[in-house]
């Protein structure tokens, strides 16, 4: 991934994610974190117009009920908190996928996004989506969050 | 008289990121009807007409757009603003938007000053 490509990928999370969870992320090299959890959460989605392409999101699972709490503005303990998990990172991955698209094309074309796919990972599937290449890796507060983004424009 | 507001998102997130915007905004509503498709949003209306709607495009069974079309061929809803709450960024789709008749356009995420702003307005409260 080029640096420009991967500037526009952190600014666009980290601002997202500061408006829509009141969370705050940083960029870290891939070897500055170690997982503790076995399950992950994951959302896909694919994206169609004047390029196509997909945006992934992966945390540990006990992490998208943090990003839920956040963004309902409750505590993570909340039973509403724990039910949102899944749609809490759906919608995440909806914002960050059209503000991304924006960042990258301008409000010129137009694109078509897909519904975002929840799926688990297990520990093995993680590290894959890890070590990818495309994969960025962030600390937002105290939890991993894994961006790839990938498009048929991509340099 | 409060204000009545219809939310149509397919997100249960977004219903409640919409309410608690507009509780920290100090905004109150005699009413908030949910509804998670245009087709839920036009069956509420038909039943008790809004002052506002807030709404997103992209939904399972009926989209926004087709709910808004709905709308402003019904002589009793046509009236009724109607603001897009989306992630849509093309500038296209939101003139499409314009020409169908919606009040306003607010991208997600939204802040509560900016909903505050809506209500002002389009409802003048």
């Amino acid at each position: 991934m080029d640096l420009q490509r991967q500037e526009l990928l952190e600014a666009t999370l980290i601002t997202v994610l500061e408006q829509f969870a009141f969370l705050f992320a940083d960029l870290v090299e891939k070897d500055e974190i170690e997982v503790e959890e076995s399950e992950f959460a994951m959302v896909s989605l694919s994206f169609t117009g004047d390029f196509s392409g997909q945006l992934v999101l992966a945390t540990p699972s006990s992490s998208c009920v943090e990003i839920a709490a956040n963004v309902l503005g409750t505590d993570p303990s909340n039973p509403k908190a724990q039910e949102d998990a899944q749609d809490a990172m759906q919608e995440l991955a909806n914002v960050c996928c059209g503000h991304i698209l924006t960042a990258i094309a301008g409000d010129e074309p137009v694109f078509d996004l897909g519904v975002p796919s929840f799926g688990i990972l297990s520990l093995e599937e993680w590290n894959s989506l890890y070590q990818d290449p495309e994969t960025l890796v962030f600390i937002v507060e105290d939890f991993p969050l894994l961006l790839r983004w990938t498009d048929t424009r991509a340099s | 008289m409060g204000i009545k507001l219809l939310i149509v998102d397919d997100s249960h997130v977004v219903h409640a990121m919409v309410e608690k915007s507009f509780a920290m905004a100090g905004v109150e509503f005699e009413r908030i009807h949910h509804a998670y498709n245009g087709q839920e949003g036009l069956a509420i209306l038909a039943e008790e007409p809004v002052d506002l709607v807030l709404s997103d495009i992209h939904m399972p069974v009926m989209d926004g757009v087709e709910m808004i079309e709905t709308m402003k061929r019904d002589p009793a809803l046509t009236s009724i603003p109607v603001v897009i709450i989306s992630t849509e960024g093309s500038k296209k789709r939101i003139d499409h938007l314009i020409q169908i008749g919606i009040a306003d356009f607010i991208r997600k995420p939204f802040t509560p000053e900016k909903l505050k702003d809506l209500i002002s307005l389009w409802i003048g409260a």
